[in-house]
């Protein structure tokens, strides 16, 4: 597009015509105290907490702690070149980050600079990284489905636009995996819910491995990365969860529905721990802060659905906690734990066994999702439910002895086939119809007489055998409308039984 | 520049100028603060003054005939507590806290003008109206010019640690963030 000069003429006629501040107030104070990040300057005694200092040639900071005659800053970037003595002002301004549709697609910084090299940021507005929580008066319940793509997640812990998931699990056990198959699925599934992933404390070379993989899923071009590494600065990675908040409050208020997920608010946890002890405020439990329960809980608050007056728009979070060794009773995961709308509890044991995602669905909950839930999906979960708690049950007891009567024996083969059916490829999140169908054929019993071997091709087989024969009753799945939400249909759940029996008679061959 | 000062400090400048406000003896507290002080500045004295396990000398120091009849009582029984605590390393301090309660509680601003050339008397007279504001007396702004071609034009006003910059500069740089 030719610019013309016209415009340029008008827009410049504009900030000038617009400039009509003469008098520049400002608060200066001196640099004190300089290292590891953190500033302590004398003066600036009307700085307000969270201002954005400016350190000169370009590096900024952030005002934290307001004392008697000094204030404690975190340097915003580089500060190799803050020196003791260097003048600070104030700039009246909080720390903000550009927004909007300009970052889709792109890898910033939590100063929304980026860092893809791929020329800068066009951000028509700009939002401040703290703000206060959406009110009561402001939000609804939970009530639309976000769909994961997870068959483990949707089916038995479902997720709603606007709560709070808590992703928890020792490291290498398939956190980041679950978020990134969530991304994907949005893009695959066209749901126009924009993703933020915030990456914090993580090495770079993972980031660009989540980079290229959500490029070749097609899913960046949906999806805002912020990214604090490393080794990026303590205020850097304190700073990058809020940053990417502010990002997704953007679509939130504007009616439009957001994901985000803070991989991981453990590390977010020790960089605010590193940050509030150089700024000497008391050490509590593990040296963490006091406020270091708040640092998260008014975070996670801002991930709401909002009411109908304010736009109904969502903004959805996963935090992501690692833990170790399976221990969920340590500070940061019992302060998140408590914050969050229910947790996914990713376990190793059952990584190792081959049952990925691992998610354990004993130790799992979502507590607000069920009412998001599709009537036809609520309709086989309950099922599910049920008969993955029993099968869990006996499985403990089942290995001891060997003489089981006949309903036990059942439930064991009914339990093993759905944990078979539970199993999923990673970058493979599935459309909620093909979900829907392949759980009912497991609590419908169909998968009782087949081999657990062959489950999983037996699903496949199935799928593609509804899609091209059937490809009404997908659509059926998808709009169903039913009253009672503990079984599906009668007529619909005839209609698919007829389908599977049409399958199994016409294209199935058991492997033995 | 304002360069930091001691809080401890701060709390002895608080409690002289508690003593000093009834009995106005605010410029003989000055005064002997500033004998002090001075006496403070000289290098050697002041690695004595300063060093906390050598407060014993100061004490002797104190009653020495040269400062009884220099010092007033009152003074001396400041140095006697400040020494007992060790503390008399904060003396430049104490001074310079005093000297801003003193202004405080006389109402006098400590204003340093910067404009790009010098300014003739009437300019100055303004200058002094307008930052005393309306309603107070001008006196009590005590004036510091100082000339910066830099700023190019008009003036910058600084007064403690606050900055009003109405100068060409200024202007200019906030036209410069406004447009990138």
């Amino acid at each position: 597009m030719a610019i013309r000069s016209e415009d340029i003429v008008k827009s410049l006629v504009d900030q000038i015509g617009g400039f009509d501040q003469k008098v520049r107030t400002s608060n200066v104070g001196t640099v004190v105290e300089v290292g590891d990040g953190i500033a302590r300057i004398y003066g600036v005694s009307q700085a307000m907490s969270g201002e954005l200092l400016d350190f000169g040639h370009g590096t900024m900071g952030m005002a934290l702690n307001l004392e008697e005659e000094t204030v404690g800053a975190i340097i915003l970037g580089n500060y190799q070149a803050v020196a003791e003595g260097t003048e600070v002002t104030t700039t009246g301004r909080i720390v903000e980050v550009p927004v909007g549709d300009g970052l889709l697609g792109r890898v910033v910084s939590p100063l929304g600079e980026p860092l893809d090299g791929k020329g800068p940021i066009v951000a028509t507005e700009f939002r401040p990284v703290e703000v206060v929580a959406p009110g009561v008066i402001m939000r609804q319940e939970v009530r639309t489905p976000l769909q994961t793509g997870v068959k483990a997640i949707d089916t038995m812990i479902p997720i709603g636009r606007g709560q709070r998931e808590l992703i928890i699990g020792d490291r290498a056990t398939g956190k980041t995996a679950i978020i990134v198959d969530t991304i994907i699925n949005q893009a695959r599934q066209k749901t126009g819910v924009v993703c933020i992933y915030v990456a914090i404390g993580q090495k770079e070379a993972k980031v660009s491995q989540l980079v290229r993989t959500l490029e070749e899923n097609g899913a960046l071009s949906n999806t805002i990365i912020v990214v604090a590494s490393a080794s990026a600065s303590a205020s850097l990675q304190y700073l990058a969860p809020y940053a990417g908040c502010a990002m997704g409050e953007y679509y939130r208020d504007k009616g439009g529905d957001a994901f985000i997920a803070y991989d991981d608010l453990t590390k977010h946890a020790w960089a605010y721990r590193q940050v509030s002890l150089l700024l000497k405020r008391p050490p509590g439990r593990e040296a963490y802060p006091g406020d270091v329960f708040y640092c998260h809980s008014r975070l996670l608050e801002r991930a709401a659905r909002l009411s109908e007056e304010y736009g109904g728009g969502s903004l959805t979070a996963f935090p992501v906690i690692e833990t170790q060794l399976g221990d969920l009773s340590t500070y940061i995961p019992t302060n998140v734990i408590s914050i969050t709308d229910g947790q996914i509890f990713l376990q190793g044991d059952l990584f190792n066994a081959g049952i990925r995602p691992a998610v354990n669905v004993g130790l799992s909950v979502s507590r607000v999702g069920g009412a998001a839930q599709t009537r036809a999906m609520r309709g086989v979960a309950g099922r599910l439910r049920l008969d993955m708690a029993r099968y869990r049950e006996l499985a403990a007891f089942a290995q001891f002895g060997s003489d089981l009567d006949r309903a036990t024996q059942a439930q064991l083969t009914r339990g093993q086939r759905l944990q078979e059916l539970l199993k999923q490829p990673q970058y493979g999140p599935m459309p909620v119809e093909d979900q829907v169908i392949a759980m009912y054929a497991g609590v419908a019993g169909r998968l009782d007489k087949i081999d657990v071997a062959d489950v999983g091709r037996y699903e496949r087989e199935l799928l593609q055998y509804l899609r091209s024969s059937h490809p009404e009753l997908c659509e059926r799945v998808l709009n169903e409308r039913q009253d009672s939400t503990s079984r599906l249909n009668a007529g619909l759940a005839e209609a698919l039984d007829a389908a599977f029996g049409e399958f199994e008679s016409r294209s199935w061959r058991p492997s033995r | 520049m304002a360069t930091r000062r001691s809080l401890a400090a701060k709390r002895y400048a608080e409690a002289i100028a508690v003593i000093a406000g009834p009995a106005a003896s605010w410029d003989a507290w000055l005064e002997d603060l500033g004998i002090v002080a001075a006496a403070v500045a000289d290098p050697g004295a002041r690695a004595i003054l300063s060093d906390p396990a050598r407060s014993d000398v100061v004490a002797r120091f104190i009653d020495a005939p040269a400062l009884r009849a220099g010092l007033r009582e009152e003074t001396r029984q400041l140095l006697r507590v400040m020494a007992h605590r060790r503390a008399t390393g904060l003396l430049p301090d104490v001074l310079e806290w005093f000297r801003e309660l003193v202004d405080d509680a006389r109402g006098i601003r400590r204003v340093t003008v910067t404009s790009a050339v010098a300014l003739d008397a009437d300019q100055l007279r303004r200058v002094r109206d307008s930052v005393a504001g309306p309603g107070s007396d001008p006196a009590g702004v005590v004036l510091t010019l100082d000339v910066d071609p830099e700023i190019i034009g008009g003036l910058v006003i600084r007064e403690g640690d606050r900055i009003r910059d109405v100068s060409v500069r200024a202007r200019l740089e906030t036209l410069r963030e406004r447009m990138s």
